[in-house]
């Protein structure tokens, strides 16, 4: 009784660090950035720095390459970590078990490091090449700078993340589920398409969005394993500042590439957010 | 009620994550000028306690680019530190945003130490070339650097470039020279005039590349004597616009001799690639991917004795030579000690801290090279001896140069 | 002669050295309810869920209705199993979670929602068709989940443990249910508990398992008056054991008679707890070893903490030396 009744501040000075954090380093550069993007150099207020990536084809090839990019990053990551988790929770050999200790290790690299190691793999000189060359065929990959290296890289990191998501998703169906309805005469796709997936699908599109959105703002990897041309939104956003110093045109692409990553984020809300007449009373 | 809190505590987290992602990824100008750690700023103020009691003035140079150029900052700054000569005048520290980690940073923190109207800062010294230069320039207006009495650097006499300093608040400590770096095993022959390169070039394609000018200094000076070559001789050393705006032939052929040239590179993937960054030129003529390229004469050194770069690859001056720079220091007005600033531009223009330099990361002296001792690897110092720095100071011609490089040629390859 | 429905020869399953069954050999009649009894890990599990087909047996046969099914899979196999938890689809109703069997092999749905209504009218849900598992309380999924086994008509039903995860008085109630569906129904169960009073409650037979082996098979009757090793006799309902010249003496607290001694008598009374309808008594005999006895309430009234008391044992089991490792 008396403890209830003490310290009703506790909760606001746990949340206050993490707040004033969020508040300093996010919220506040946030405004700033839209605040800029209305305005031009000389500080008056203006909407062209907006319409210059509406009017510019660059920039829609950039929008284009940059969905193409998260799209077929998402869905590769998904369907393979999809499999992997399923191999991992439904397998008991000892390669499942390995592959279990090992499928998170990827994330324990620092980024770049794997990215150089990814490239030096497939680059036109990389492991593959020399592989090749010692069969006597002198085979040019053709990944690197290439849509398929941003992709390959991507995926390096994305899988372990997603698979790292769907393996706490499976683990939520328990055996019983599946052997009920082995029981009763269900085949192995029926099992995946009426029992896994219904029961996991709020995590499959979770770890969904969060890949795509990671995507749309990514900024490395397409810089260190992209082509020239096209360019992802994130190299176009480090052009504007860095080749045409162009300050509030960067601002301007910042607002846009956040009200992207706003869509998946809405995306993300309604999967977390919609209540399962099933999921009541948990 | 508790599902509608639920409801809206994770809408405004999942907004917020959503606002760390585009933050985090994509705006360097909004996260970087914030990253200055706290560590930093007790230094500061520990100085300025140092001062007031009487000691030993602490100067920092702020300087951004690779690692070596930190290392080669860092060797001659410590050799400043134990000189009786010099480190009762003033004790160095060096404070270095290396390239490729958040490139921005150095000009924003700046900008941004500015901005608040600071004045006593410990931004003493910038060490940048002219490239790094103009972009503090323009952020921060033309008078932010002071002006530099060189009366009172000594050693400022040693220095072998003194007409091709423009205006009076740059002090050059090394020179920045891209030379043509080539497989000596394929190329028994290299060009020697930059007619012969481009000819070199259409007749093995494939086999010559230059990095994207604007993540690469090497790149950029390919395509900006591209262009000058076509101008008068005076306007490498001139930041006037005019050089633009009244010579757009020029430009023009400039450009079209890149766009001529492009089909004939380095190509993966079914298509022209221009590798990024220095490195990633040189890392194709290390893999025999190309046979070719344009280099900074200092990072092709430094590669090949740490031998990351085979003996086989030699480099080749041309005739006009591709654009050089000078790197050195300038003083920003927010700076506290100015005085102390001074011997210490004075201990970096030394024979000695030129020796250092070379030996660290193989910088061309901007001394008279014969008056250099315990150098390593001397004979390569014959070899690029730069006496013969064509010099550019374009200021923001330079930005001019890379954007219409990003509109025009890069579009190309696809 | 009753008919027979499973009949297992042989069947070995290890896991390791130590886990696992071996040389299993059961049989099951036509509307028995067979309890596989023993403690965690003895090997009732396995029995029943390599039936199932759940587990890959590495040798023997079982033959159901004549027919050997061990190397069919679960879904081919006419047994229908319900599991100690989870065993409802939680995305599903009721009427789903039955209907997914049946739509499986086609029925028509008419027949499926009558085949479903009469179900639930048999396991009492009658009318819950429409709710979600998690608006169920665990008696009530358990329940669902032996109609949702029977809607295909198993010609075996095997339960794993079904009531384990519910509380006592629930689970009281659930037996008697299980053994009016049974009944009602004409069944043929194998049912795996570690409760042996759960166990003696509804089985016909039951086989008690330890460490991978059937130690006795019996009616509850039987295993519960004759226990065949010392394992059983400890395992099933409370048991005084007496050391003896000869070996052990196996009493059962209810056989063990009192009467007020007149001198120091044979033991003295420790403790006297009233359990309900009976009297737990414990004594202190004479060599220091305790005995249990259950009287009846009345007859207990003449008993008190400390008094000197005589007894004998009205039905004794004795188990030699050699016995004693059971």
């Amino acid at each position: 009784m008396i403890n209830q009744k003490v310290r009703p501040w506790l909760p606001w000075l746990m949340v206050l660090p993490a707040f004033s954090i969020m508040l300093f380093v996010v919220i506040l550069p946030i405004f700033n950035t839209v605040f800029k993007s209305f305005h031009n150099t000389s500080g008056e207020l203006t909407l062209e720095n907006y319409t210059y990536f509406f009017g510019s084809a660059e920039a829609f090839q950039s929008l284009i390459f940059t969905a193409i990019v998260a799209l077929a990053v998402m869905i590769l990551s998904v369907v393979l970590s999809f499999l992997l988790a399923l191999y991992l929770r439904f397998s008991k050999s000892w390669i499942s078990r390995l592959l279990g200790k090992l499928y998170l290790l990827p994330r324990f690299i620092p980024g770049i490091a794997a990215v150089y190691a990814v490239m030096n793999v497939i680059k036109d000189s990389g492991t593959i090449n020399r592989v090749s060359m010692s069969l006597g065929v002198d085979f040019k990959p053709g990944l690197l700078y290439d849509i398929k290296g941003i992709i390959l890289c991507n995926l390096w990191f994305s899988i372990p993340f997603a698979a790292m998501m769907m393996s706490a998703a499976l683990s939520a169906v328990n055996d019983s589920y599946i052997e009920s309805a082995r029981d009763v005469g269900s085949s192995w796709g029926s099992i995946l398409t009426k029992i896994i997936l219904p029961l996991t699908y709020k995590d499959i599109i979770v770890s969904a969005t969060f890949v795509l959105m990671g995507q749309i703002g990514a900024f490395t990897i397409p810089y260190l394993t992209g082509p020239n041309n096209p360019k992802m939104l994130g190299i176009l956003l480090y052009q504007q500042a860095a080749t045409y110093m162009d300050y509030e045109r960067a601002a301007a692409l910042s607002v846009l590439i956040f009200l992207l990553c706003l869509g998946g984020a809405i995306v993300y809300i309604r999967a977390n957010m919609r209540d399962e007449v099933w999921e009541r009373g948990k | 009620m508790n599902q509608s809190v639920k409801k809206m505590v994770s809408s405004v987290l999942v907004i917020l994550m959503t606002m760390v992602f585009t933050a985090c990824s994509s705006a360097p100008q909004n996260s970087s000028s914030k990253s200055v750690s706290s560590g930093e700023k007790s230094t500061a103020q520990s100085e300025t306690k140092q001062e007031t009691s009487g000691e030993i003035p602490t100067v920092t140079i702020w300087g951004s680019g690779g690692q070596e150029v930190r290392e080669s900052l860092q060797a001659v700054a410590d050799a400043f530190n134990v000189d009786a000569d010099y480190n009762t005048k003033a004790k160095v520290e060096v404070q270095f945003v290396v390239s490729g980690t958040s490139e921005q940073s150095l000009v924003d923190r700046i900008t941004a130490a500015n901005q608040a109207g600071e004045t006593d800062t410990d931004y003493d010294l910038i060490a940048l070339d002219d490239s790094g230069i103009s972009p503090i320039i323009a952020q921060n207006g033309e008078d932010f650097f002071v002006p530099i009495d060189t009366t009172k650097i000594p050693n400022y006499e040693n220095v072998v470039f003194k007409d091709n300093i423009i205006g009076d608040t740059f002090v050059p400590y090394r020179g920045t020279t891209v030379m043509l770096a080539y497989n000596s095993e394929v190329v028994s022959n290299p060009p020697k005039t930059t007619e012969e390169l481009y000819q070199w070039i259409k007749d093995n394609p494939g086999r010559f590349t230059y990095c994207d000018p604007s993540t690469g200094g090497s790149g950029y000076t390919f395509a900006t004597t591209a262009i000058y070559n076509q101008l008068p001789e005076e306007a490498a050393t001139s930041p006037d616009t005019k050089w633009k705006t009244e010579h757009t032939e020029e430009w023009d052929k400039g450009f079209s001799l890149l766009a001529e040239l492009h089909p004939y590179l380095y190509q993966t993937a079914g298509k022209v690639q221009y590798p990024m960054k220095n490195a990633g030129s040189l890392d194709l003529l290390a893999n025999k991917q190309v046979d070719m390229t344009t280099a900074f004469v200092n990072m092709v050194l430094t590669n090949k004795s740490m031998g990351t770069l085979p003996e086989s690859i030699k480099l080749q001056q041309l005739d006009p030579a591709f654009s050089g720079a000078l790197a050195g220091f300038t003083i920003p007005k927010i700076g506290k000690d100015k005085e102390a600033a001074l011997s210490v531009i004075d201990y970096y223009l030394s024979y000695e801290a030129q020796s250092i330099s070379w030996n660290t990361m193989y910088a061309s002296p901007v001394v008279d090279t014969n008056k250099l001792e315990n150098l390593d690897h001397s004979d390569w110092l014959k070899e690029t001896n730069i006496s013969t720095l064509r010099y550019f100071a374009i200021g923001s011609l330079q930005k001019d140069i890379a954007v219409r490089w990003t509109e025009e040629i890069a579009p190309l390859a696809q | 002669m009753p008919n027979l429905k499973l009949d297992i020869q042989g069947l070995t399953k290890k896991y390791s050295a130590k886990e696992g069954v071996g040389n299993i050999n059961l049989q099951v009649n036509e509307g028995e309810l067979l309890t596989l009894l023993g403690p965690s890990g003895c090997g009732k599990t396995t029995i029943l869920r390599s039936i199932g087909g759940f587990n890959k047996i590495d040798s023997g046969k079982l033959i159901l209705d004549g027919q050997e099914i061990q190397t069919l899979p679960p879904e081919k196999r006419p047994t229908g199993m319900v599991f100690q938890s989870y065993n409802l689809w939680p995305h599903m109703t009721v009427y789903e979670n039955m209907a997914f069997g049946p739509k499986l092999r086609k029925t028509p749905s008419a027949q499926i929602k009558q085949q479903i209504a009469d179900m639930l009218a048999l396991v009492k849900m009658s009318g819950c068709e429409k709710k979600y598992p998690t608006q169920l309380s665990g008696g009530q999924q358990q329940r669902i989940a032996i109609a949702r086994a029977l809607m295909l008509k198993p010609s075996l039903l095997l339960l794993d443990e079904p009531f384990s995860a519910l509380d006592a008085k629930i689970r009281a109630q659930m037996r008697v249910e299980l053994k009016n569906i049974q009944e009602e129904a004409g069944l043929t169960i194998i049912f795996v508990t570690h409760d042996q009073e759960e166990a003696m409650a509804i089985s016909d037979r039951i086989a008690v398992m330890n460490q991978g082996c059937i130690e006795q098979l019996g009616s509850p009757t039987e295993i519960y008056n004759n226990p065949a090793s010392r394992f059983v006799a400890e395992f099933i309902g409370e048991m005084n054991f007496v050391e003896d010249t000869n070996g052990t003496l196996a009493v059962r607290p209810e056989d063990v008679v009192l009467k007020p001694a007149s001198g120091e008598g044979m033991a003295r009374i420790q403790n006297v707890m009233p359990l309900g309808h009976y009297t737990q008594i414990v004594l202190s005999c004479r060599n220091g070893a305790a005995l249990k006895a259950f009287v009846p309430k009345e007859q207990a009234l003449y008993f008190t903490e400390n008094q000197a008391v005589d007894y004998i044992f009205n039905h004794f089991r004795h188990f030699d030396v050699l016995a004693h490792t059971a």
